[in-house]
């Protein structure tokens, strides 16, 4: 299972990383999200699950159980990598209007 | 009065203040930034009063003890002492600044002031050296800002650049110079260092420290070699300059030294070092003194030269102990920061600070009270008898020969009169501006500049005590320092000793500098260091833009490009650690063939989102590998992660389909091939090194699982069975309050960008389907009550805060889709902006209830007998409010103007 781990981990982050250098904003947000999908994965499985452990829930299955402290962290990556890549799209969002009203960009417009 | 209410009313108060008046309209700005040097004042008087019963000393809080960090104040003679300088001094400045800029200064101004010093304050009291370099740099940035102004002018901006360069080279070497005092001595709390003092000092390897944390001193009071960077400062407003560069910051150095001596003042580094630097100051900042045109840098060259002469004498008194320096300190502080405000007066009068233009001029009838006051302010400048000035350098001149010896005690009394000798040369040349012969301008008929009566009041005030123990020290001396020697009287005569010889010297040499000054201001320049300094500061700026330029052109691409080639190396570093560290066993827990269906969905999702043209098509193979990702972590066991990940997967689906509407049409990929190539080769290269790391790191020797420890602590300390849940609330809480944070930002980011501007409230809010939309409304209420049980019961099982939070964001996205986003816009709009407050304020809250019961931080309190009140439910209901608040704002700033 590792080995099938690491190669999805190793596609969704290379996917990720050549939408992410595109000059175009839309990729870039689509990049955003595969990266940390594959970066997610790649921290839960380098902490390593001893075959056959349970869930980290004292007393819902036999010890051993999984180390909880990755799953913690995870969590709430997850939740901040949709934070952000929500920002982004507001922010893409926002320059696709500004491109389109022909403001020219400038700071010097803004409110 | 207890340590930490004074820290409270001299640190946070001023600070919470100086926020506080950013907020208001500039004339509450003026009236209420007085409270911070009252507050200061009268927190050092009483503290004053309440020496005899020896210092205090409190540790407010443990930071991290194995690092010896602590924020710890030491409340002793020399603390309460500075910190009522900062405070009277602050209060004559302050009221000063009123009068002199009147409705002109800024908030940010008065805010800046009074930030500048709380740190003052804080780094006077300190008791770790830490706290103490905190402070230290906080008075670095804010008086940098301090003399910058508003940025308009080049001087000040330049002078604003060197003053921060030079103190933060100080800065640095203080930090180095404090982490390897740790390490020899074993603390950074500077009462623990006194009472170490003998063996400390005996200790070879403490030259090192010593010596740099000197050099962060001297650089901090303008001390050669780094005396140029004060008369730079010099474009900074007066009422600052008189406060920064004459009472507190440039002091700072001082205090640093005074803290130290009784620690290390017996090392053989301390005599010659301070002497040595502290003495040629004294003559190379007297003599640029006496060559200034401008009343302000003579003010400033006078003021680096007697701050040599102060550390001079904590060069000679390390050996015997502490005395008399607060006298010396005071008595400086005092007449400098007086003459500082009388030019800022002249400047108002007169209309300039020019020597040139001044000394020819006559003005003494028409300002006889300034020119009188003027007057003592020069004279205690000069070192003239009967006035404070001269007890301060007879009692220098008397360390100085008591403790040199050999031949260079006459190379140190030759500087020490040579440097009389300047001052009061440069002190006469001073003195000499309302004494010309020309009638002033007022007289050709221009008209007087009105000016405030404060401006010439605050500076009487100040220079009260040099006429007053002038004559009679001993008072002032007892108080400063009870049990130490000073004559009863005036002590003008006190035999025909070497003393006296040496003053006289002085002074003869003193009528003929002034005879001579205009010669020597006109002759060529000798002192090219302050260019170098300028130099130094242009090429500093230069190599900054240059790395910027070299790092930061070229787009967003470029900048990721390196980012990722950084990490990568990183990786590379890391994966042959890893691979070091053992053999990969490439196949362990090869029994799950069920590993496959989620690799399938991962490998088709990462390849549809490179490959699909349409965008839409992308967005739904980017949910599929999400999906397939969750499946994994079901696989390894983590049941909270899947919740979440399925949740969050649907969400962004959403926010993607969303925004999509909004955004212009997907363009095929712009760009040359060869550009694509490189992006692809960097894809490749991370993707390879991520799949690698994993397989590293499963053939690495399995090493303790950090969280066993939380597992074990789950249900005894935590009081739950879920340990995911019971780390993000209770043991790592912290953490979780600041990514709660982060998302709160992130939304106000979304508003302020798409909130606010544009896009018209558009479209009739008309359902487009009957059912759907029964199903949403009537869906809705069950859906709650099901994210309710879910936050419930995630302390024992999988769910919680942010889980539930995602199923009622999902169940507002799909009533959005149901209704239309301008009916849920309407509905949702202003309650969640309420709820992100609110959410944020309720997790910040419920962990610092503990606080009443006198518990640390995060230690969550029960309510007996029922399973779910506690404040762990509340900090998570916190986040629940919050997550369910981020979405609403996503959604409803992406559905904007939609129909």
């Amino acid at each position: 299972m590792i080995v099938l781990a690491a190669a999805c981990a190793g596609a969704l982050v290379g996917a990720g990383v050549y939408l992410l250098l595109s000059p175009d904003l839309q990729r870039v947000v689509l990049g955003f999200l595969l990266l940390s999908n594959g970066v997610n994965l790649t921290v839960l499985s380098c902490a390593r699950p001893p075959p056959g452990a349970s869930a980290p829930i004292v007393g819902a299955g036999p010890p051993p159980s999984v180390d909880p402290l990755p799953q913690a962290f995870l969590l709430t990556a997850i939740v901040i990598g949709l934070g952000a890549s929500a920002f982004l799209l507001a922010l893409a969002v926002r320059a696709s209007r500004r491109g389109a009203d022909g403001e020219g960009g400038g700071p010097a417009r803004e409110r | 009065m207890a340590p930490t209410l004074a820290i409270v009313l001299t640190v946070l108060a001023p600070l919470a203040l100086a926020a506080a008046l950013l907020a208001l309209p500039p004339p509450w700005a003026r009236r209420l930034c007085m409270l911070g040097p009252l507050a200061t004042s009268a927190v050092g008087l009483f503290m004053w009063t309440r020496l005899g019963s020896g210092p205090r000393r409190a540790l407010l809080l443990e930071v991290a003890p194995q690092l010896k960090v602590n924020v710890s104040v030491l409340f002793d003679r020399h603390a309460v002492f500075f910190l009522v300088l900062v405070g009277l001094v602050g209060l004559a400045v302050f009221q000063y600044a009123r009068a002199y800029f009147g409705d002109k200064a800024s908030r940010g101004f008065w805010a800046l002031m009074l930030a500048f010093m709380a740190a003052m304050s804080g780094l006077v009291v300190s008791d770790n050296l830490v706290l103490l370099y905190l402070f230290w740099e906080l008075t670095t940035v804010t008086s940098s800002l301090l003399i910058a102004g508003d940025g308009s002018s080049s001087d000040a901006r330049r002078g604003a650049v060197q003053a921060f360069l030079v103190t933060e080279v100080g800065g640095l070497c203080l930090l180095a110079g404090i982490v390897l005092l740790g390490q020899v001595a074993g603390t950074l709390e500077i009462s623990q260092l006194v009472e170490r003092g003998e063996d400390l000092s005996d200790d070879p390897r403490i030259a090192a420290p010593l010596a740099l944390m000197l050099v962060g001193a001297l650089a901090k009071s303008a001390q050669f070699p780094f005396h140029f960077w004060l008369p730079g400062a010099m474009a900074a407003p007066t009422p600052v300059s008189a406060y920064l560069h004459s009472a507190t910051m440039v002091q700072a150095g001082l205090v640093l030294v005074a803290r130290l001596l009784p620690a290390l003042g017996r090392s053989p580094l301390w005599m010659p070092l301070l002497a040595t630097v502290g003495l040629t100051t004294f003559v190379v900042a007297g003599w640029s003194a006496l060559r200034s045109w401008d009343l302000k840098r003579v003010l400033a060259h006078s003021t680096a030269a007697y701050l040599g002469l102060v550390t001079a004498y904590y060069g000679y008194i390390g050996a015997s102990g502490l005395h008399d320096d607060l006298m010396l300190v005071a008595n400086h502080a005092l007449y400098k920061s007086a003459l500082f405000l009388l030019v800022g007066w002249i400047e108002k009068v007169t209309g300039t600070r020019d020597l040139r233009t001044l000394t020819p001029e006559r003005w003494v009838q028409h300002v006889p009270v300034g020119a009188a006051l003027f007057a003592v302010g020069v004279l205690a400048m000069a070192g003239a008898p009967l006035l404070l000035g001269f007890v301060s350098k007879e009692t220098f001149l008397q360390a100085l020969l008591e403790e040199e010896r050999g031949p260079t005690r006459w190379i140190a009394a030759a500087a020490a009169t040579l440097g009389s000798g300047l001052a009061l040369g440069y002190a006469l040349k001073f003195g000499n501006v309302f004494f010309g012969r020309e009638p002033p301008p007022l007289d050709r008929g221009h008209p007087r500049h009105e000016v405030s009566r404060w401006l010439v009041v605050v500076p009487a005030l100040l220079l009260v005590p040099q006429l007053l123990f002038g004559a009679a020290p001993r008072p002032l001396a007892q108080a400063l320092e009870p049990g130490t020697y000073v004559p009863e009287g005036p002590a003008v005569w006190h035999g025909a000793d070497l003393l006296m010889g040496l003053s006289l010297a002085g002074y003869l040499l003193g009528a003929v500098f002034f005879l001579a000054w205009q010669p020597i201001a006109r002759a060529g320049r000798l002192s090219s260091l302050e260019d170098l300094a300028a130099a130094l500061a242009k090429r500093s700026l230069a190599a900054a833009s240059w790395a910027s330029r070299a790092v930061q052109a070229g787009g967003s691409s470029r900048h990721l490009a390196l980012v990722g080639l950084a990490a990568a190396s990183a990786a590379v570093g890391l994966a042959l650690a890893v691979a070091g560290a053992g053999r990969p066993a490439l196949f362990p827990g090869g029994d799950r063939p069920l590993a496959w269906i989620p690799s399938l969905l991962i490998f088709a999702g990462a390849g549809g989102a490179l490959l699909l043209r349409d965008r839409a098509s992308k967005a739904v193979t980017l949910g599929m590998a999400g999906f397939g990702v969750a499946v994994f972590y079901a696989l390894f066991r983590a049941p909270d992660l899947v919740l979440t990940q399925v949740l969050v997967e649907s969400l962004s689906l959403v926010l993607l389909l969303l925004a999509f509407r909004k955004l212009p049409p997907l363009e095929p990929e712009p760009g040359p091939a060869a550009a694509k190539v490189r992006r692809a080769v960097v894809g490749v290269t991370l993707g390879g090194l991520a799949a690698a790391l994993v397989l590293g790191a499963s053939g690495a020797p399995a090493a303790e699982p950090a969280g066993r420890l939380q597992l074990a602590r789950s249900l005894p300390e935590g009081h739950g069975h879920n340990a995911v849940n019971v780390i993000l609330v209770d043991f790592r809480g912290a953490d979780t309050l600041g990514e709660i944070t982060v998302l709160v930002i992130a939304a106000l980011g979304a508003l302020v960008l798409l909130g606010r501007s544009g896009g018209a409230e558009a479209g009739t809010g008309k359902p487009r389907s009957r059912i759907l939309e029964k199903v949403a409304t009537g869906l809705l209420p069950a859906e709650l009550v099901f994210a309710l049980y879910l936050l419930a019961r995630g302390h024992d099982a999988p769910g919680g805060g942010f889980i539930a939070g995602l199923v009622v964001s999902l169940a507002f996205v799909l009533s959005a889709i149901a209704l239309g986003a301008v009916v849920v816009r309407r509905r949702l709009h202003q309650p969640a902006r309420g709820a992100l407050a609110a959410g944020l304020l309720v997790a910040a809250c419920a962990p610092g209830l503990a606080l009443l019961w006198g518990r640390p931080f995060f230690t969550h309190l029960r309510l007996p007998g029922s399973p779910v009140l506690s404040t762990t439910f509340l900090f998570d209901l916190g986040v629940f409010a919050v997550v369910v608040a981020t979405a609403s704002v996503f959604v409803s700033a992406l559905a904007r103007g939609e129909p």
